[in-house]
């Protein structure tokens, strides 16, 4: 980047340009406001006086921006009823010149761009208003009407005098941004995205009065501060930021803006409530460090269930603000996300779709503010009331908070009480968590799906040792001969066979019986005895086949004796049928080692309990979750 | 693996399955009796079998 010099007309003093494409710059001796005219720079105003610094961000502030280096080097500041924010003009390295938005420490970097489209004026543009843009869905989710309030540094176009303008903020769905420019005649497009303070990779920050890195604040970035009403000390730690204070004392809230603290109102709490993270602790979220400086309770009365839960705000001089709710001892660590999620239908259920995941509508509610406990970078007020949506995708929970100004989305996960007081070293113990949270992650959920690919792999070791014993199991036919039975002979039935050898280490040993009987029935009463032992397995089968319609049985049937120890055997066998019966012809087969199918499935059951007992803890844990949403049994029958 | 407990129990349900296998056990009533006169041999219809000695209807048509 060249750095040619000049002279302030006005003062005479050395003005450097950063960056050669510059129209408009800002002298740091006498504050003119100087505009180039071919080679002569021109003086056309002053640089009136700023409110206090309360971006991280200065001119010479370098980052990084999709791997290309980038330098601040000008500023356009602006205000509206609620608050300002700052447009950064950032020059990259190879000359392209962007902006990087900081509002509220929150953070985006645009370009201008052509328009796709002849852009709406700025009295037809409105909230929800949708543009499709090469494939991609913005919607406008603010238009805020703001004054200029001063530049600084180097900007491409002369930009000094301007008084109200409009402008139109565009989200998407995974995070891109869009802002319609109303200052010129023709409106400007630019697009770009949000992005993290730790994703820019700032460098040469501005410095507070504190020395550190962000996320590393020292403890003395506070105004001490008394109340005009009752004179109780105040604190104001995100002083620039905040627009209320409110005293704990007498419950006036203060106008945070307004350097004589001015009551806006004064509200009747029936009793001082007593935040579980006291005001002023500070503690550290995923790596950062923020102070607790604010406190609010709401309440719903759905059902005409009264409900209530804690909301604590936190805040980082340079990462902006978070949330840690509270209810019934579940805790959710929430941040406002930049995008406008695309609302979408989950199955049966609506949902909204945001940086890939996709949520589940959980529950609708009208929440009211009910107790408000020191400063906030809105204007608080006890009794608004928001519509707020929650949709799911556990362990993150999408917010959705509706008031007639914005439309909010926030993005929470859920903490452990444990790990809240951990994060802000609190003492004693946190409460217990009450009952199941919308986005609680369970307990067996994840182990299930898991628990079920690991029960795969052992019913799958199961098969295949079952293919292995069938293939090496002996099953070596030890005995077979035909006999035949008359009933009617009146002959003793009963009869020994020949002995025979079985052998090998101890095993079963199975007995079939394969007879020609065709509707009618036989009983075989059997014993398998060793013969030099005396040692007997007595057992008995029946063996029955009709035929016809609803014909049924088997001629043939078998039955195996466990264990049997290696001798010489012979069976004692009794047939017994019908004594007008006809005559049977049977044949006796006796096999040694053979496989039986039936451990084979006791095993496989046995795998399967597991799995899915925790599949049914899982849907039991679900169902309770859900037994609190909109989507509850109770609720679908009452509609 | 992501379940060391499980994996170790379905490792010890594939060794009862294994074990039965080899010991040859089975399911079926069996009853076991000891000393068995060796005049069964000579004398089948002495025996009096745990299953026999009563009359079973079987259903027939």
């Amino acid at each position: 980047m060249s750095q040619p010099a000049v002279n302030c007309p006005n003062c005479g003093a050395v003005v450097r340009f950063r960056w050669s494409g510059a129209v408009q710059t800002t002298c740091e001796y006498c504050r003119s406001i100087l505009v180039r005219r071919d080679l002569n720079l021109e003086k056309v105003g002053e640089v009136g006086d700023l409110p206090r610094e309360v971006s991280p961000i200065q001119i010479g502030t370098e980052g990084i921006f999709h791997n290309k280096a980038f330098q601040v080097v000008g500023r356009i500041l602006y205000e509206y009823e609620d608050g300002g924010w700052n447009e950064w003009h950032i020059v990259f390295n190879d000359g392209v010149s962007g902006w990087l938005s900081d509002a509220q420490l929150e953070y985006t970097v645009s370009f201008l761009i052509k328009p796709p489209e002849v852009l709406p004026s700025a009295d037809q543009i409105a909230r929800a208003r949708l543009f499709f843009w090469g494939g991609v869905r913005y919607e406008v989710t603010s238009v805020t009407r703001a004054h200029y309030r001063g530049v600084a540094g180097e900007l491409p176009f002369e930009y000094w005098d301007k008084k109200d303008l409009v402008f139109a903020d565009l989200r998407t769905a995974d995070a891109r941004f869009g802002t319609i420019d109303y200052s010129e005649a023709v409106p400007l497009l630019f697009l770009g995205e949000a992005v993290e303070f730790d994703d820019l990779h700032l460098k040469n920050l501005r410095e507070f009065d504190v020395v550190g890195a962000a996320g590393q604040m020292a403890k003395t970035a506070v105004s001490g501060l008394n109340c005009p009403s009752c004179g109780a000390p105040l604190t104001l730690s995100a002083a620039g930021h905040s627009l209320s204070v409110v005293c704990g004392q007498c419950h006036s809230i203060l106008d945070a803006k307004d350097p004589n603290l001015q009551v806006i109102e004064k509200f009747e709490a029936k009793q001082s409530i007593k935040p579980v993270i006291p005001l002023g602790s500070r503690g550290k979220v995923e790596g950062t460090e923020y102070d607790v400086i604010g406190f609010q309770v709401r309440s719903t009365d759905a059902d005409d269930m009264p409900d209530s839960w804690d909301e604590y705000l936190l805040f980082n001089r340079y990462k902006g603000f978070r949330y840690l709710t509270l209810y019934n001892g579940h805790w959710n660590y929430v941040k406002t996300v930049p995008a406008s999620p695309e609302r979408i239908q989950v199955g049966k259920k609506p949902g909204a779709k945001l940086m890939g995941h996709t949520y589940v509508l959980f529950d609708t509610e009208l929440a009211t503010t009910t107790y408000v406990l020191g400063e906030f970078p809105w204007r608080v007020h006890v009794g608004e009331k928001n519509g707020t949506k929650d949709f799911i995708a556990v362990p993150r929970i999408l917010s959705c908070e509706i008031s007639e100004q914005e439309t909010v989305w926030s993005l929470g996960e859920y903490m452990t009480g444990a790990q809240v007081w951990q994060a802000f070293q609190l003492p004693g113990q946190p409460p217990p968590a009450e009952g199941i949270f919308a986005n609680q992650p369970a307990p067996f959920a994840g182990k299930a799906s898991s628990m079920w690919r690991v029960c795969l792999n052992l019913l799958s070791a199961v098969i295949l040792l079952a293919i292995i014993v069938y293939m090496v199991a002996g099953q070596e036919s030890v005995f077979r001969h035909q006999y035949s039975f008359s009933p009617r002979s009146g002959a003793e039935a009963s009869f020994v066979t020949d002995t025979f050898e079985v052998k090998g280490h101890p095993s079963n040993v199975e007995i079939a019986i394969h007879t020609d009987l065709r509707n009618n029935w036989a009983y075989f009463g059997m014993a398998l005895i060793n013969e030099s032992t005396g040692q007997g397995y007595d057992f008995g089968r029946e063996v029955s086949y009709y035929t016809g319609d609803d014909g049924e049985g088997s001629r043939n049937d078998s039955v195996i004796v466990p264990s049997v120890v290696p001798g010489r055997y012979y069976l004692r066998v009794e047939p017994e049928m019908d004594k007008n019966a006809q005559s049977m012809v049977y044949t006796l087969e006796i096999k040694r080692s053979v496989p039986s199918a039936a451990f084979f499935w006791i095993a496989a059951v046995l795998l399967l309990i597991p799995p899915a007992l925790t599949t049914w803890r899982a849907a039991k844990f679900e169902g309770q979750r859900w037994s609190q949403s909109d989507f509850s049994h109770r609720d679908e029958s009452d509609s | 693996m992501r379940h060391p407990l499980y994996a170790i129990y379905g490792i010890m349900v594939l060794a009862f399955a294994s074990f039965a296998q080899y010991e040859g056990w089975s399911l079926t009533r069996v009853n076991e009796v000891k000393n068995i006169p060796k005049t069964v041999r000579d004398n089948p219809g002495a025996y009096r079998s745990h299953y026999g000695g009563y009359y079973r209807y079987m259903g027939g048509k």
